[in-house]
This record gives structure tokens, C-alpha cells and sequence, in this order.
């Protein structure tokens, strides 16, 4: 256990000096604020937390999976290519256990570098705005966090896979246009074409972290069903806004268990 | 108990054996693992340390197995791997701190032994220092000491000395001895070059193309072989006529130097006379030795395709 932890703290240390994230917090923080200013059209801050949450919630769906993508997709194929994974593997820690530990060190990273982003955001937000919707900004704040850990599971995944960090980091990024770009337009042609059957709209929906992370959002902000898209207004419609959130986060949770359970199988076998 | 023992130990790739029905045992002290680049030394290493796993056989180190018990084993040994494994950005002193955290130590139990390990490979001065500022010799140090840094009971070197120039080389192979003779740890390490295995070992492993060609004490490997090495100046040919007429078996090898048998003190009394008789110069006249590289001359000679597949 001890040398997990310490693999732990190391992941964070790492991602603390990482350019990526620090530029991720910054970023994010300052994007709250202005989403802030540019939505309240010229009266500053006027439209306080649900505005600013509605208009956030597409650019997190971008840019949070991207950024947990890349970084999981380095993990395990850097230390590779540099040549420390046979050093660590050789200290008594088991290969699950070092895959474990260096995907908890990360995700805790993004989770901190999502809540340092959004949450100094919103705090800068909470002095001058409206506090009305509040809660649901927070929502979405863990959901990008969700998110994150969904995004970073696959990542790993592929680290474990392909052996090479850049090729494993192509494939992260083909990955993320194929769950934020190709899978909604899909889903939209699917919708139009073949109308197709409720079953295979509602596992259309819960495929995608980011197609589920997205309805959750919207669910959780302002469910609109023209804005919800062709899955999300047959959910919420078929299935009332309770059921469909309990089972998109659901799927969530499961994208974040399943690509890890695939990867700890995978790297235990793998030869260094 | 052994220091290691292996049974049928085997590694295939696709179209390659990388190492190949290999069973030995082999006792304690500096251990040399000899054999060309390719021959399976990396792979019994990694073998050995549980990194990658047998097609075939059983190994044991310390008693641990290597498939069963890799948790128990990793606690009682240490590695140093051929390739640069050192982050380019970090010091030694955080490096080699953070592998011993993750051996089990306690955060500041490893920091002090951190400190009395860089001072051992002389690394102190410079431990604060990034690794990626550091020579190659430097680097070879700091490998070492991450090796080190847990006490452990044996030692696993690849190619320590790899990219060292001589007198890094000379630093390198000074401070593997060290080790293993005052802080008694046993050592395991592979190399490619006889020299160096000659200089250090006190026991050899020898394969080839992944297979064991010979295992036993360095005394075994450079044993008298019952001749005379016989080094002249002047005509060699003429000396060697002469003393085949006086009914020894003389073997030339294109040099001034020739061997003659058997060794024995009516021999060297032969010889002497002869070299006087002909009026040369007796440059060297001593019983001939082993040589490491008659192994794998031999070995040649055997084995010529025998791991392709």
C-alpha cells in the first residue's frame, strides 16, 4: 500500500509541474468569467450561474476529455519509451497496482486542476453574480470531473495498448473526435434515417461518455428538448428526467471502471 | 541455497528463441553473465526479475519463484537495466529517494539511505543536480544507486558499463567490486566484454544465441590447459622444427608465439636448450591459460543456427 501511495503522490507532483494542467486551471478559470461577461450582454455578470454553466457546459465537453485523453494516453507509454517502466516494475509493486496508482495520481490531478479551474471561476463569479443557480454549476463541475476520470480510463487504456507514446496519443486524439464529433453527427443520421428502435437510441446514448456527460449537463442546467439532441430528448421523453440522469451517470461510472478493469488485464500479461 | 536456479528455463518470440532450455544453479558472489549482444542475457535477466514471463521451465532466486512470489523477491533485489531509465529532469537525490519509497522504505529512512548510497557510487557532491545534466558515467552511477538503495540481498547489472569510456569503465567495474565484496551483496551482471568479467567475477555463466554454453567457478574458465606457451625472438619456424624433432607436439598460431606439449619441467628444460642452441631470444615461456573467448570460438563451431525457429 505504501508503495502504491507513493506512486500516487508522484503522479500528482508530476502533473503539478505539468504545463498541461496549470494551463488547463488558468484557462478554464478565466473562460468562466468571461462566458460570464459576454452572456450577460454588457450588464456584467447580470445572468450569474446558469448562463455562464450553459454556455460552459460545450466547451468542458471539448476540451475536458481531450486533455484527460492525451494525459492518460501518456501514462503508461512514456514510462515506457523512456525506459523507467522495467525500473519501476522491478521494485515490489505489482503491474495492476502501478497501472491503478498512476491513473488515481491523474485523474486526482484533473479532478484538482477541474475544481481549481471552474471552482476559482465561480468563486471570482460568486462575489458579483447572482447565486440562484449555484447548485447546478456545481453539478456541472463534478460532472466534469466524471468526465475526466471516463476520458482518462480510455486514455490509460490505450497507453496499455499501443506501445508507443505517440501513437498511443493519435489514437487518443482520433478517440476523442470520434465521442465528441462523429458520434453526435451519427447519432443524428441514425435518428433521421432509419428510425431507429428505442433500445438503440438509449445504448446510442450510454456508448459515448461525452454524448452522456452532455445530457446529463443539459438535463441538469436547462432540460430543453430541442436543446438535449436526438438521444437526450428521446430519453427524457421515454423516460422522465430522473431515470434517464440515474442512468447516464451509470454509464459513466461504468466507462470509467470498464476501459480500467480491460487495461490492469492487458498490462498484467504484457511483457517489458 | 542457490542463488538462482533455473529449469528449462525458455523464451520465444515469434521466430526467435531468445533463450532456450537453460538450466543452471548458481551460487553466491560476482557472477558473471557473459555472452554476445543477443544472446539472452537481457531476457534471463528480465526473466529472472519477473518482468517477463517463461514459455517454458522454472527459475528460482534466493528461493523465491520468479512466477509466483515476485512481490517477496523484488524486496531482495535490485536492478540496474542497460538502457538510460533516468528522468532527464529530476535530481538523483529525488530519484533515487522516490525508489526507495517505493521498496518499502519509510520517507525518511529513504532520504538518509538515498544520501549514504550516493556518497558509496560518489554521486554526493552532484545529487541535487538534474540527471539530465549528468555524464554517462554519472548516469551509469545513479542507476546503480536506485539498484542499491534497498539493501538488497542480489543485484541484477546489465551491462553496467555500457557508453563508459576506459577510465569510467575502470571507476565502474571498482565500485561493482566494493560492492560486492564490503557490503557483501551478490551480483549478477552481464556483460559482453571478457575483460571486464575477468577483471570483477568470481563465477560465470556463458550462453550463446540463448543457449548455456558453460556455467562454473572463473578459475574453471582459465585453468592450465597442460601446454606451454612459448614466445620467441628470432625464427620462430626454426624453433618449433627443432623442438618437434625432439618429439613434443608444437602448435603455432602465425605469431612468434607458439604452444607445446606437454608442460612439464623436461619440457621447459627442452625448450631452454633448444632457444640456446638456435641462439634466439626467450621472450616468454609459461604454462598456457584458458581464454574466455575459446568458449564462444567454441561455441561457434557447435551451435550455428540453433535458436532460429
Amino acid at each position: 500500500m505504501s508503495s502504491f501511495l507513493t506512486l500516487v503522490r508522484k503522479e500528482i507532483r508530476d502533473a503539478a509541474q505539468s504545463r498541461w494542467l496549470v494551463g488547463f486551471a488558468l484557462s478554464f478559470g478565466l473562460l468562466v468569467l468571461l462566458f460570464a461577461r459576454v452572456q450577460s450582454g454588457g450588464d456584467v455578470f447580470a445572468e450569474g450561474f446558469n448562463r455562464t454553466t450553459a454556455g460552459l457546459l460545450n466547451l468542458a465537453l471539448l476540451a475536458v476529455p481531450l486533455l484527460a485523453l492525451l494525459l492518460g494516453a501518456a501514462a503508461v507509454a512514456t514510462e515506457r519509451e523512456q525506459g523507467t517502466l522495467a525500473t519501476l516494475l522491478s521494485q515490489p509493486i505489482g503491474a495492476g497496482e502501478l497501472l491503478l496508482a498512476k491513473y488515481a495520481g491523474l485523474t486526482l490531478a484533473l479532478w484538482a486542476a477541474v475544481a481549481l479551474g471552474f471552482g476559482l471561476g465561480g468563486l471570482l463569479l460568486a462575489l458579483v453574480a447572482p447565486l440562484g443557480a449555484l447548485d447546478r454549476y456545481l453539478v456541472f463541475v463534478g460532472l466534469a470531473a466524471g468526465l475526466a476520470s471516463a476520458s482518462a480510463s480510455i486514455g490509460v487504456l490505450l497507453s496499455v495498448l499501443l506501445r508507443t507514446r505517440l501513437r498511443a496519443m493519435a489514437a487518443a486524439v482520433l478517440v476523442w473526435l470520434v465521442l465528441t464529433l462523429f458520434y453526435e453527427l451519427a447519432a443524428i443520421a441514425v435518428a433521421l434515417t432509419i428510425s431507429a428502435s428505442g433500445r438503440t437510441l438509449l445504448l446510442a446514448s450510454l456508448l459515448d461518455p461525452v454524448e452522456a456527460a452532455r445530457i446529463l449537463g443539459i438535463l441538469a442546467v436547462e432540460p430543453n428538448l430541442e436543446v438535449l439532441g436526438p438521444l437526450g430528448a428521446y430519453l427524457a421523453t421515454e423516460l422522465g428526467t430522473g431515470v434517464t440522469a440515474g442512468l447516464l451517470a451509470s454509464a459513466l461510472v461504468a466507462w470509467v471502471a470498464a476501459p480500467l478493469v480491460v487495461a490492469v488485464a492487458v498490462f498484467r500479461r504484457q511483457d517489458v | 541455497m542457490a542463488l538462482i536456479e533455473a529449469a528449462g528455463l525458455t523464451k520465444r518470440y515469434p521466430g526467435v528463441i531468445a533463450l532456450d532450455d537453460l538450466t543452471v544453479s548458481i551460487e553466491g558472489g560476482i557472477v558473471g553473465l557473459v555472452g554476445a549482444n543477443g544472446a539472452g542475457k537481457s531476457t534471463l535477466i528480465k526473466l529472472l526479475l519477473g518482468l517477463i514471463e517463461p514459455t517454458q521451465g522454472t527459475a528460482a532466486v534466493l528461493g523465491f519463484d520468479v512466477c509466483r512470489d515476485r512481490p517477496h523477491l523484488r524486496r531482495i533485489v535490485g536492478y540496474m537495466p542497460e538502457h538510460d531509465c533516468l528522468p532527464s529532469d529530476v535530481s538523483a537525490t529525488e530519484f533515487v529517494a522516490h525508489m526507495a519509497q517505493l521498496s518499502g522504505l519509510p520517507r525518511n529512512a529513504a532520504r538518509e539511505r538515498t544520501a549514504d548510497i550516493l556518497r558509496h557510487v560518489g554521486l554526493f557532491e552532484e545529487r541535487y543536480r538534474p540527471m539530465g545534466t549528468y555524464s554517462t558515467g554519472m548516469r551509469q552511477r545513479a542507476k546503480l544507486a536506485q539498484a542499491l538503495v534497498h539493501d538488497p540481498r542480489l543485484l541484477f547489472l546489465d551491462e553496467p558499463t555500457n557508453g563508459l569510456d576506459p577510465e569510467g569503465r575502470d571507476e565502474m567495474l571498482d565500485l561493482i567490486r566494493r560492492t560486492g565484496r564490503e557490503f557483501g551483496i551478490a551480483i549478477l551482471m552481464a556483460s559482453h566484454l571478457l575483460g571486464e568479467i575477468e577483471r570483477v567475477c568470481d563465477s560465470l555463466v556463458v550462453l550463446d544465441a540463448g543457449r548455456l554454453v558453460e556455467a562454473g567457478p572463473l578459475r574453471n574458465f582459465t585453468a592450465a590447459t597442460g601446454r606451454l606457451v612459448v614466445e620467441v625472438d628470432g625464427d620462430r619456424d626454426a624453433a618449433a622444427a627443432a623442438l618437434r624433432a625432439r618429439g613434443l607436439r608444437v602448435t603455432t598460431d602465425g605469431r612468434s608465439v607458439f604452444l607445446v606439449e606437454p608442460a612439464d619441467d623436461r619440457t621447459l628444460d627442452l625448450v631452454r636448450d633448444v632457444v640456446a642452441e638456435l641462439g634466439l631470444g626467450l621472450v616468454r615461456l609459461e604454462p598456457a591459460r584458458r581464454q574466455l573467448e575459446d568458449l564462444f570460438r567454441r561455441s561457434e563451431a557447435a551451435t550455428p543456427e540453433a535458436v532460429r525457429v
